[in-house]
Formats: C-alpha cells, sequence, structure tokens
C-alpha cells in the first residue's frame, strides 16, 4: 500500500512509494522490470507464474501490477481476468508488458478486459514512469473516494443509530 | 567487431531502465549468460519433439532477453521462428534452432568484448 494515498498537493496527488506486483514467467524480465521499478523509488514483489501472482494479489496489499502477457499455462490475459472478476481486486491497476511485434491482439484484449495501459518490452524508462505515474495516481484518487463513500455510511449509520435513540425516548 | 553483432544503444537504454547501477547491469548479463543455454536446451528438446507451443515460448524468451543486451541478430532469428511456430508451418526447427545456437555463441562473445563499465 501507498505511504501516504492522502497528501494531495496543489500541483495533484504527491508521488509516493507503491507496492507493485511484476508477473513475468521470464528470470531476465523479471529481475529487469523489479530493478526498473525500484529506481522509480517504489518497492516490488515478483511473481514468475499466473497462479503464484493471484496468490499474492489475494494475500496482499498493491497498488498496481505490471503483468507480461505470453506466459505458459495461465497466460497474462487469464491473471487479468481473474483480477477483474474479485471485486476486492478489480480496482488495482494492470499495466500490461507486451513485445507488440506480435501480440497487438492480446494487447486489445487486454485492454477490453480492463487493463490500464500497456508497455512495450523494451520500454523506455520515462515512459514506464509516465504509465505508472499515471496509473498510481488513478488508484490513488480512486482509493481516497472508496474512503470517502465508507466515511459517508458510517456516519449516515451512526446518525440513524442517534435519531432511532431520539425517537425511542420521546415513546 | 562487438559493435556489428551488439547494438549499444540497447544496454545504454537497459541500464538507464534499471536506474543507472552497473552492478545491477552485471546482474542481468549474468542472468543472461545462465539463463539462454536453458532456454535453448528447451527449444531443441521442443524442435526435437516439433511441440511448437513451447518452442514459441522459449523463442520468444530468448527474443526478449537478446533485445535488452542489443544482440539483433539472435532476436531477428528468434522472432522469426516464433512467428513460424505461431503460424504452425516450421520447416526443419531443428536446423532453426541450430541457427540460434550459433548466434548466440557469437553474440555471447560479443558480448564478452564490451565492457559494460565503460557505459
Amino acid at each position: 500500500m501507498m505511504d501516504d494515498p492522502s497528501s494531495i498537493t496543489h500541483e495533484g496527488i504527491a508521488p509516493s512509494r507503491a507496492q507493485i506486483l511484476v508477473v513475468d514467467d521470464n528470470r531476465l524480465s523479471r529481475k529487469k522490470m523489479r530493478m526498473a521499478v525500484e529506481a522509480l523509488g517504489h518497492s516490488a514483489e515478483t511473481a514468475e507464474n499466473g497462479a503464484m501472482a493471484l496468490e499474492l494479489l489475494k494475500g496482499g496489499t498493491f497498488d498496481a501490477v505490471l503483468l507480461d502477457i505470453m506466459m505458459p499455462e495461465i497466460d497474462g490475459l487469464d491473471v487479468l481476468g481473474a483480477l477483474k472478476d474479485d471485486k476486492n481486486l478489480r480496482d488495482i491497476p494492470v499495466i500490461i508488458i507486451s513485445a507488440l511485434d506480435d501480440e497487438t491482439e492480446s494487447v486489445v484484449r487486454a485492454i477490453a478486459l480492463g487493463a490500464e495501459d500497456f508497455l512495450p518490452k523494451n520500454f523506455d524508462p520515462v515512459l514506464l514512469r509516465a504509465r505508472l505515474g499515471a496509473s498510481l495516481a488513478k488508484k490513488r484518487f480512486h482509493d481516497q473516494e472508496r474512503e470517502y463513500f465508507s466515511r459517508i455510511e458510517r456516519l449516515t449509520a451512526a446518525a440513524e443509530v442517534l435519531e432511532a435513540g431520539r425517537f425511542a425516548r420521546k415513546t | 567487431m562487438s559493435t556489428e553483432i551488439i547494438n549499444r544503444d540497447a544496454i545504454h537504454r537497459l541500464l538507464s531502465v534499471i536506474g543507472g547501477d552497473k552492478e545491477d547491469l552485471l546482474e542481468l548479463l549474468n542472468e543472461f549468460e545462465e539463463s539462454a543455454p536453458l532456454l535453448v536446451g528447451k527449444m531443441k528438446a521442443a524442435a526435437t519433439e516439433a511441440n511448437l507451443d513451447s518452442l514459441r515460448i522459449s523463442a520468444h524468451s530468448l527474443k526478449s532477453n537478446s533485445r535488452d543486451f542489443g544482440a539483433v541478430t539472435l532476436a531477428d532469428l528468434c522472432e522469426n521462428l516464433e512467428h513460424a511456430c505461431k503460424s504452425g508451418e516450421v520447416s526443419n526447427p531443428v536446423e532453426k534452432v541450430g541457427e540460434i545456437v550459433r548466434a548466440l555463441d557469437v553474440a555471447r562473445e560479443a558480448l564478452r568484448g564490451i565492457s559494460l563499465h565503460d557505459g
């Protein structure tokens, strides 16, 4: 979870250390992505297959997922589908990592399934910063919105209890 | 010699992606050195068994790794094989993997000739 999701500056939502899950069956790509994420000041956990990714997602608090599409057995699209079917996980932004040269169709499917964005395998670091930053900003905004509505619900419930108490005393 | 086989711009980009730490870059190069023969081993087995799905996935991984280190010819050969596997039409897969093995040897030799510490 991000350190301080409520910190907002007048320029927008302040950057903070986020927890990113990197999912890739290729060891070298996994290491590269972890290093790239850490170079941006975030922390990263890695999963080498789709099953492990889903297990980590269900047991942890991640702010974003960098997800490779082509993996054996449970591929990136399957992971994305399972994540979007889970009401506790569906708001975590997913950025698809794709070779793009022959995976355009899969990227389009991933976007249709709810992926936030995509990155080519040989991405520029500026592109990673921009796309991850935009996804995290949306996630922070969404977290704040959810917290706000949760407070409203609690206040409404408390007000109803008080109201009911008053009526009870009168009768 | 090595500059003809390895695109140094790719290595510079990789260094930039991981934050500029050359020790990390060496760690990735070691990973490339360790993983490439394993991937080639899988490709050989898959080619012998004519298992195109397994061949495609290993070719895909070696393609990505080769591109990261600017091994252009190796990456192109892997990409061609990956595409052929996807289309289901691979003529003589064992020979194709043989070409990749030779290109990998050349790329590894060239990478050894490049001092990553020179940037």
